[in-house]
């Protein structure tokens, strides 16, 4: 059931934002827990990857005192991927492309976050 | 008038005017002029101040040819979708543009493109109907034109004619009004809402395991593999590979050894 419950708040956030083109929740170790990604993304290797990025981006607010860390945002030429801490535990991964509308993509985040840590919680 | 009126709902967006003339509308709802110019190849990348070898350069006409297309998309994909609400601000710098568009042509020209999209026997809704190839059509050549090929090939069931048009540096109006056509000719048609799949079972989320742990593999079925300290991959992921690896990067370390 969690991963059910995490697949479908993947696919509201895809639906909500327009622009948001796939999404995956891992461990903070970066293993892969439930992903809707696009064909081309090798899920497992984004999840490591993002979560590297995710603890130098812990360190960094930690040495310079900027407190808990909210998420970090990679921006290339065709998009974005934006990278949120859940809790301690678990790290969101949302792609998007070059039309996204950062602002409404952490406005429709913030409240999906909070579910999705609900839901690693209660899978405990 | 100069300043920005904020457009609310899905996509909504922002029209930026200066001295009462429209020089910029911009929504994630359509792609922009740089979008539009970067994508089909025309520029490097916007932002880039040297464009790359074999990248042409735009006269100032040309980009200003692409800036009035792409507002009037944009004015068409903020009122082909949902308005919840507008907020006007007035005074700011607005952005650097051309002439500009006189605001009631460009509304009028946009609503024009919706009336025109809704009239197809099998309008789509470009930023919420997703799009499949149909059974029986064919991805190569089923679409003839160019950019039906185009739309077979990127109609993955995820997309939307919005993400279509980004994709192809196309406007969303003219994706849209191809798609509904393919979807009267039976080349497309509408994906089923996506369903969560039954998956993975539920597994809680594990915290860092202190010291290396060996049997970490053989854990409870129903929890999460652990990474060991110091390991790349998941203890359970294939020990013989990762040995190997290892054993390489040793080497390269010391070509002697």
């Amino acid at each position: 059931m969690m991963h059910n419950a995490l697949t479908a708040e993947m696919l509201g956030l895809r639906r909500r934002v327009v622009g948001v083109t796939g999404s995956l929740v891992a461990t903070i170790d970066g293993l892969l827990v439930a992903s809707d990604t696009e064909e081309h993304v090798e899920a497992d290797h984004l999840a490591a990857v993002a979560a590297a990025g995710l603890s130098i981006a812990r360190r960094t607010v930690e040495v310079t005192d900027r407190g808990a860390l909210l998420q970090t945002m990679i921006q290339g030429r065709k998009g974005c991927t934006a990278v949120y801490a859940v809790g301690d535990m678990a790290l969101m991964v949302v792609l998007g492309d070059e039309g996204l509308d950062i602002g409404s993509l952490h406005g429709h985040s913030r409240p999906a976050l909070e579910r999705i840590g609900s839901i690693l919680d209660e899978g405990e | 008038m100069t300043g920005t009126l904020h457009v609310m709902g899905r996509p909504g967006g922002v029209f930026h005017c200066r001295e009462g003339l429209v020089v910029a509308v911009r929504t994630p709802g359509a792609p922009g002029p740089e979008t539009l110019l970067m994508r089909s190849g025309r520029i490097a990348s916007a932002g880039t101040e040297a464009p790359e070898a074999g990248t042409r350069v735009i006269g100032a006409a040309e980009f200003e040819v692409v800036r009035v297309v792409s507002a009037y998309d944009s004015a068409f994909a903020i009122m082909v979708g949902t308005v919840d609400d507008c907020v006007l601000r007035t005074g700011g710098e607005t952005e650097p543009a051309g002439r500009g568009e006189e605001p009631e042509r460009l509304v009028r020209e946009a609503l024009r493109r919706v009336d025109a999209l809704r009239a197809l026997p099998d309008a789509v809704l470009p930023h919420d109907d997703r799009m499949a190839v149909a059974a029986g059509a064919d991805r190569e050549t089923g679409g003839g034109l160019p950019i039906r090929r185009e739309i077979l090939l990127l109609a993955d069931g995820r997309r939307t004619c919005r993400d279509i048009a980004y994709a192809t540096a196309h406007g969303v109006y003219a994706v849209a009004v191809e798609v509904s056509r393919m979807l009267e000719a039976g080349l497309l048609e509408r994906a089923e809402p996506q369903e969560p799949e039954e998956g993975a079972p539920a597994k809680p989320i594990l915290a860092r395991a202190p010291e290396p742990v060996v049997k970490a593999a053989v854990g409870p079925p129903r929890s999460l593999p652990r990474r060991t300290p110091g390991g790349n991959e998941p203890s359970s992921a294939r020990p013989e590979r990762r040995a190997k690896d290892w054993a390489d990067f040793a080497r390269l370390r010391d070509p002697a050894g």
